[in-house]
């Protein structure tokens, strides 16, 4: 599981810029991390991951695009790009909810098809063998099966919409600017005389 | 760049200040929560959790260790009991959705999915209720208030927030 915010390092009085570049830069580096879950439809819970770590990157450049130093540090251009990434992390975050909640959704329908199923063999609650063609809602079991199949195939195609989007070079690109900017904020910062 | 340059703030004050924001609008979904008849209060005061937790675990430096931990314990609780909510809602919603494009023969296995889904989600109410209420038996809210007044930061709470359409806040974003 991705893990929580970790605090940032005991650096009083760290200013808004500096507090930004680590937690950004942190983030990031989650993102990255478990971004190759993108080409495994099957990693379901790396994909999970995935999600976490991008809605905590979006929150976290959310919260500092909200500081008054923020707008000061960041030239015009910086600010576009962030906020066209976070108009491609609210939609990255979308797509990848999608496919959880398929992936969560998937065993509730079938342990709800074994429920109906378990029916129709066995023993009885007296001890008696189950036989005959009588006891098991087949229509109901056609429901249920209907219902995961379109959710299977719901989910590739959320899958194949993550996996387009995240190959788009504009995405690759905003994603590059936002190391480049860190690194530009960083070397910044460090001639900046402490407070 | 921007020539105006407010007085800058150090990034414990900052915090401080984003995160009594985010309990605020966390708290404004009090009330709606705890009458369990509104998923989208559920959904919003999730969110508003989730948010205020990445500032306040970004921040932890900013308090004092055993405050942090306490109250940090007290924000997952409501987080966590608010995630399972909105993840039976969800389900809910979707099932009843996708089984009205079947023919209705086929609909009485997701039909009794859905009441032991109701039945879940009722009790899941239940420990949502009971958790908002320690929230505040243990007056969480005037806790937070106490550890981000030095800060010079209030919690503003609206909990009678006119809402939109979608059920937010008037010219709100919706968070996810």
């Amino acid at each position: 599981m991705a893990k929580t915010s970790q605090p940032l390092a005991k650096q009083r009085p760290l200013s808004v810029p500096q507090a930004a570049v680590a937690a950004i830069r942190r983030h990031l580096a989650e993102v990255t991390q478990h971004a190759s879950a993108i080409h495994r439809p099957e990693a379901v819970h790396e994909l999970h991951d995935l999600r976490i770590a991008i809605k905590h990157l979006r929150y976290t450049l959310e919260l500092f695009l909200e500081a008054p130093e923020m707008e000061s540090a960041l030239y015009s251009a910086e600010k576009t790009g962030l906020e066209a990434l976070l108009t491609d992390l609210r939609h990255l975050q979308e797509l990848l909810g999608n496919i959880h909640d398929a992936d969560v959704l998937m065993p509730t329908l079938l342990k709800q098809l074994g429920r109906l199923v378990r029916k129709g063999y066995g023993k009885d609650a007296d001890g008696a063998s189950i036989i005959g063609v009588h006891h098991v809602d087949l229509e109901g079991c056609e429901g249920l099966v209907a219902l995961c199949r379109r959710i299977k195939e719901q989910r590739a195609q959320h899958y194949a919409e993550l996996c387009q989007f995240w190959e788009r070079p504009e995405r690759q690109k905003l994603f590059s600017e936002l190391a480049a900017l860190l690194a530009r904020l960083e070397a910044d910062l460090a001639h900046v005389p402490e407070r | 760049m921007d020539n105006q340059t407010p007085r800058p703030q150090d990034a414990c004050t900052f915090a401080a200040h984003a995160l009594a924001h985010r309990l605020g609008r966390m708290l404004s979904y009090f009330d709606g929560v705890l009458r369990g008849k509104d998923p989208e209060a559920v959904h919003q005061m999730r969110v508003w959790s989730r948010r205020a937790r990445v500032v306040f675990e970004l921040f932890a430096d900013c308090f004092e260790e055993k405050d942090f931990k306490e109250l940090d314990k007290e924000l997952r609780s409501i987080t966590r009991a608010l995630r399972e909510a909105r993840d039976l809602d969800v389900m809910l919603e979707r099932l009843q959705r996708e089984q009205e494009s079947l023919p209705p023969a086929q609909r009485t296995g997701i039909q009794q999915l859905c009441e032991q889904l109701v039945q879940k989600r009722t009790q899941k109410q239940q420990e949502v209720a009971a958790t908002l209420k320690r929230f505040e038996a243990r007056r969480v809210k005037e806790q937070f208030e106490k550890l981000l007044a030095p800060y010079g930061a209030t919690i503003q709470t609206k909990t009678d927030r006119k809402r939109s359409k979608n059920g937010h806040g008037k010219n709100e974003p919706t968070p996810r």
